[in-house]
């Protein structure tokens, strides 16, 4: 087994942005923005994200998805403390659950979901109404120093770049045969609707977004990313500073251009590693436009390491091996 | 849409460009008896009513783009009209050829004559919205449940409406399509009723076509615009007569 732990040291600080902002249908009908997400920037260099969209004609869907997107946030962190924990880190093949082992992720993701469903159901209980009161999608992104693996239900998107190759759509948008249908958390067979994505290779980028975003932000015949979209957001969030990138990309996402093109509620979180060393840990969990951004120094981030080549079905350890 | 998030946009956000993607679409057959029965007043408030529905439909800026409707007349024989051309040509029973989106719509002119092939033309509109449906996959285009919505004054005068009306509850079971069937005064209204397992017939209020068309505008421009997650209400029917 290749030792795998110290490349850590390498990984850069995570530049991220995020707004989850109202629709303009939902001004009109006096909707809240039933949009939410959270994520955690580790000091170990891994980022945790998820994404939550409310059922329109769900009452309590902008608490479901808050509740949703913070519960599988933290859960999943609390796996990865575990992680980190374990003699070999994130790349132990075998013992810690990796690239390469998948079916130890999907059962890391179904903890996540269920997590979120068992809270909402808790607060239905308390509140005295249903669980699909609360109906939201849920997608969740982990990306550790060599993969990048997402869990969802529903139809929210995650959107990946590893380092050296062009931008991916690895968390799949799930959609009925009709455009207006759709899976949630809250329903009973969502563990069997769970979809869990590993791709081997070191991130430089992540996105997620919600659905109000897809027709704009990618092809929706394959929901391939629109990399004319993203790259500028990319760049954006590379280079700003820590304390408008969320306010700025709120603005942006409530400005005219945008609200032309669609009238739904819109999340879009954005990652972007930099070279710099992670420092300490950052999270943020918001609905609505958050205001909290990254306090890291930021060194350009432009180019992640080169020559990154996941090896693909080889066992975890090896890929991380290849960084050192 | 304040002047700060468009200064926003103009500065860091200027090079951001947008996919383009297709609507996604909502396919309608419109079943509309055409036999020697409907003629008079019946045939000219049918008519009015499609082209206030037409109007209704075209003033939706989004329901323009992704209601598609295609005209199916059963008076004599079936035969799918030429809407892009204000229906005084037949085109032939194919999925490309009779739907049009509501934006490039010409509503027709209907002439009454003839039975009633009831039967024949709900195949050929079970028929049109399958192969549309497969045309949208083909494409990757996103759509909505089709609506197939039949009109008549009679009853079935050809042998294939029990297939058909078998053909209609088969496709209801599997999700395939949104059926409603309407009655006009001297309507058979038991035999309507075996076309479909999810909704009763409905009962025109007299000639009330006009409010009929009314209500399927508004209907469909909610469907068409609905997002995933959510129940579309649909408007109150208030042009037919309520059953005993």
């Amino acid at each position: 087994m290749p030792e795998a732990s110290a490349e850590q040291a390498h990984l850069g600080a995570w530049h991220v942005a995020a707004a989850s902002v109202r629709g303009t249908s939902h001004d009109e009908r006096g909707l809240p923005c039933q949009d939410a997400h959270a994520f955690i920037a580790r000091s170990d260099g891994v980022l945790v994200a998820a994404v939550a969209d409310g059922a329109g004609s769900a009452s309590q869907s902008a608490v479901g998805a808050t509740i949703a997107a913070e519960g599988a946030v933290e859960v999943l962190d609390g796996h990865l403390d575990l992680l980190a924990r374990s003699p070999a880190g994130f790349a132990a093949e075998g013992e810690a659950p990796d690239a390469g082992v998948p079916e130890a992720w999907h059962a890391i993701m179904l903890g996540a979901l269920r997590a979120g469903a068992r809270r909402i159901e808790q607060l239905a209980d308390s509140e005295g109404r249903k669980s699909r009161d609360y109906a939201c999608t849920l997608t969740c992104l982990v990306a550790t120093p060599n993969a990048v693996i997402t869990g969802q239900v529903g139809d929210c998107a995650a959107v990946v770049q590893l380092s050296g190759h062009g931008l991916v759509t690895v968390g799949v948008p799930q959609r009925g045969e009709y455009a207006n249908e759709a899976y949630f958390i809250t329903m009973p067979e969502a563990p069997d609707l769970l979809d869990v994505s590993v791709v081997e290779g070191q991130a430089r980028a992540v996105a997620l977004l919600s659905d109000g975003l897809l027709r704009i932000a990618t092809d929706t015949s394959d929901f391939s990313p629109h990399t004319p979209f993203f790259e500028p957001l990319l760049e954006f969030v590379a280079r700003s500073s820590r304390d408008d990138a969320n306010g700025k990309l709120a603005a942006f996402l409530r400005s005219e251009r945008v609200c032309s093109r669609t009238d739904d509620d819109k999340t879009l979180l954005i990652a972007v590693r930099s070279n710099g060393p992670a420092a300490t840990s950052t999270r943020d969990a918001a609905r609505g436009p958050g205001t909290t951004a990254e306090p890291e120094p930021g060194p350009e981030p432009e180019s992640g390491p080169e020559g990154e080549s996941a090896a693909p079905d080889d066992g975890a350890g090896s890929s991380s091996a290849e960084r050192e | 849409m304040s002047e700060d998030n468009d200064q926003v946009i103009e500065g860091e956000f200027a090079l951001v460009e947008f996919a383009q993607n297709p609507e996604p679409r909502c396919a309608v057959v419109l079943l509309l008896d055409t036999s020697g029965s409907m003629e008079g007043k019946r045939i000219a408030e049918l008519n009015a009513g499609i082209r206030s529905l037409d109007q209704a439909l075209k003033a939706d800026p989004l329901a323009s783009l992704r209601v598609e409707l295609a005209v199916v007349a059963f008076g004599g024989k079936v035969r799918a009209l030429d809407v892009r051309q204000g229906g005084k040509a037949e085109v032939p029973f194919d999925a490309n050829e009779a739907f049009v989106t509501v934006d490039a719509f010409q509503p027709p002119e209907l002439l009454a004559h003839g039975s009633t092939p009831m039967g024949g033309a709900v195949q050929r509109g079970l028929q049109l919205v399958r192969d549309r449906k497969a045309i949208y996959k083909q494409n990757g285009i996103d759509y909505f449940r089709p609506w197939v919505f039949l009109i008549t004054d009679g009853k079935p005068t050809d042998k294939a409406w029990q297939q058909a009306a078998a053909e209609v509850r088969d496709e209801e079971g599997k999700r395939g399509v949104t059926f409603y069937a309407v009655g006009v005064a001297g309507a058979d209204m038991d035999k309507l009723a075996r076309f479909s397992s999810v909704r009763t017939p409905l009962k025109l209020k007299g000639l009330a076509f006009e409010e009929l068309f009314e209500w399927l505008s508004k209907s469909l421009s909610a469907v068409s615009q609905s997002r995933p997650g959510e129940q579309t209400p649909l408007p109150p029917v208030g042009w037919a007569d309520v059953e005993a």
